[in-house]
């Protein structure tokens, strides 16, 4: 990819306990670029993700990224007596953005993932895959271009998973760099590159093995 | 720190609060059971006697009545704001992540409890004033002012403990103390209980401007502790190289489907 460089990570380990889940996982994300991190239950991959993004630290390694991230966690942060636009002006606001415009850019985004048209129901009263799209709503709201979603599609319909991977390649499109932890590997034809993670530490980016667990 | 975004914190929570009918139902009628369970126990005859002959621990007993109801109200609020602060905490990454600073998250939500006191204050301040003759001033600012404490003790709790359970314990336990220590200096709502004393006019009470002074105190002293383990529990680790941001997403319609 000839895009410049959103997210780098060298040399990151991180255990717990006397656990080793990540050893040594180095790897660039460029703009334009999407990455998917994959493994089995256990491997690391939301660890990784929480490290890029800064929610959790390493035990050694360095992480460098654009100021701003893109986060949409796997387990959705959501308020369960507010609505839809309340979460969206509460975001808005720590982006800096008055309520006017934060309305207009979260209205754009729930529209752009089929939220219901008009939906005024506070967060409780909502499905599964409703909760999750709010949920990257409020994650894409900084248009930052380094997006990182952990699992994303939870709950989400055959159809609106199916826009998800059509987003993955607009946000792309828009020069995005996009990192996806997921389990779908019959989706991987549409990411650039693929980082493996395997229980233990081991890890692979592209088949190609990196480092020995 | 930026008070707007803590206004802007201050206003959703108070929404969320809003809707949690039966909540704030449990937090009005709480000191009213608590006051209402001490004023309506009967008095053995020998205790009546007892207490016929000496006014002033008549005055102390019956002071202890209403005492019982603002540790109550201190009790209710103090679980508020422990529940306003974990039943937040999911949302505290995205938060944290989108801008806002700790300090700001934390304050607006002791501003939403501390409006919740506010509402409380008065209602609960009246009932015990049409049943007893005191200083409504005084007695409206001392049940306030446990209030106020007792939002800060929530706000510690919910920064030192993981979960509601625990945090709930941590409340019952410090309450507790409050209303067995004896002497009940040094005590959290030692300011509130002698403004009280003031208000009914018993002999030996601190003097109002102390007794606020201490409950203030007190209660910043609570407030900064609780919101250095909080910003230190949440706190997001900066990269460590900051990379430049040569072009914008370009998000213009044209790049979005259809």
């Amino acid at each position: 990819m000839d895009g410049p460089v959103a997210l780098s990570v060298r040399g990151v380990d991180k255990s717990y306990k006397r656990r080793q889940v990540l050893t040594n996982v180095s790897f660039d994300v460029c703009r334009g670029e999407a990455l998917a991190i994959v493994g089995e239950n256990g491997a690391g991959k939301t660890t990784l993700l929480r490290i890029c993004a800064g929610v959790l630290g390493a035990d050694r390694g360095e992480i460098a990224r654009v100021p701003v991230v893109a986060y949409c966690p796997q387990e959705s942060g959501l308020i369960e007596h507010l609505t839809a636009a309340e979460h969206v002006r509460y975001v808005g606001a720590g982006l800096g953005l008055d309520p006017e415009r934060a309305a207009a850019r979260g209205a754009g985004l729930l529209r752009w993932l089929r939220f219901p048209d008009g939906e005024t129901a506070t967060v409780r009263e909502l499905s599964t895959g409703t909760r999750q799209k709010l949920n990257l709503t409020l994650g894409l709201m900084s248009e930052s271009p380094l997006i990182l979603l952990d699992e994303p599609y939870q709950g989400f319909d055959r159809g609106t998973y199916e826009n998800f991977w059509e987003h993955v390649e607009t946000w792309q499109q828009q020069g995005a760099a996009v990192v996806v932890v997921t389990h779908m590997l019959a989706e991987l034809y549409r990411v650039n590159r693929v980082l493996e993670l395997r229980t233990g530490g081991g890890w692979t980016l592209d088949g190609v093995a990196e480092v020995a667990a | 720190m930026n008070l707007r975004r803590s206004l802007t914190v201050a206003s959703m929570h108070a929404r969320d609060l809003g809707r949690r009918r039966l909540a704030l139902a449990i937090v009005i009628l709480l000191p009213m059971v608590f006051y209402f369970f001490y004023e309506l126990q009967p008095v053995d005859p020998v205790t009546e006697q007892l207490l016929a002959e000496n006014p002033t621990e008549a005055a102390a007993a019956d002071m202890w009545v209403v005492a019982t109801g603002a540790i109550g109200l201190g009790w209710a609020i103090a679980v508020a704001a422990l529940f306003v602060m974990i039943g937040s905490r999911r949302a505290d990454q995205s938060l944290l992540l989108a801008g806002y600073r700790p300090a700001e998250l934390l304050v607006g939500r002791v501003l939403t409890v501390l409006g919740l006191t506010a509402v409380v204050t008065p209602m609960f301040a009246v009932v015990i004033r049409s049943q007893r003759d005191l200083d409504f001033l005084l007695l409206a600012a001392a049940i306030g002012l446990s209030g106020v404490v007792a939002a800060t003790i929530g706000v510690l709790a919910a920064a030192i403990v993981p979960r509601e359970m625990e945090g709930v314990l941590l409340i019952i336990g410090v309450i507790g103390i409050q209303m067995t220590a004896d002497p009940q200096r040094w005590m959290p709502l030692w300011g509130a209980g002698e403004l009280l004393a003031r208000s009914a006019g018993l002999p030996g009470a601190a003097s109002a401007g102390a007794a606020i002074l201490y409950s203030l105190v007190y209660a910043a002293v609570l407030l900064a502790v609780g919101i250095a383990v909080w910003s230190r529990r949440v706190n997001l680790r900066p990269p460590a190289r900051v990379l430049p941001v040569e072009r914008p997403l370009d998000v213009s319609p044209a790049r979005r489907p259809t």
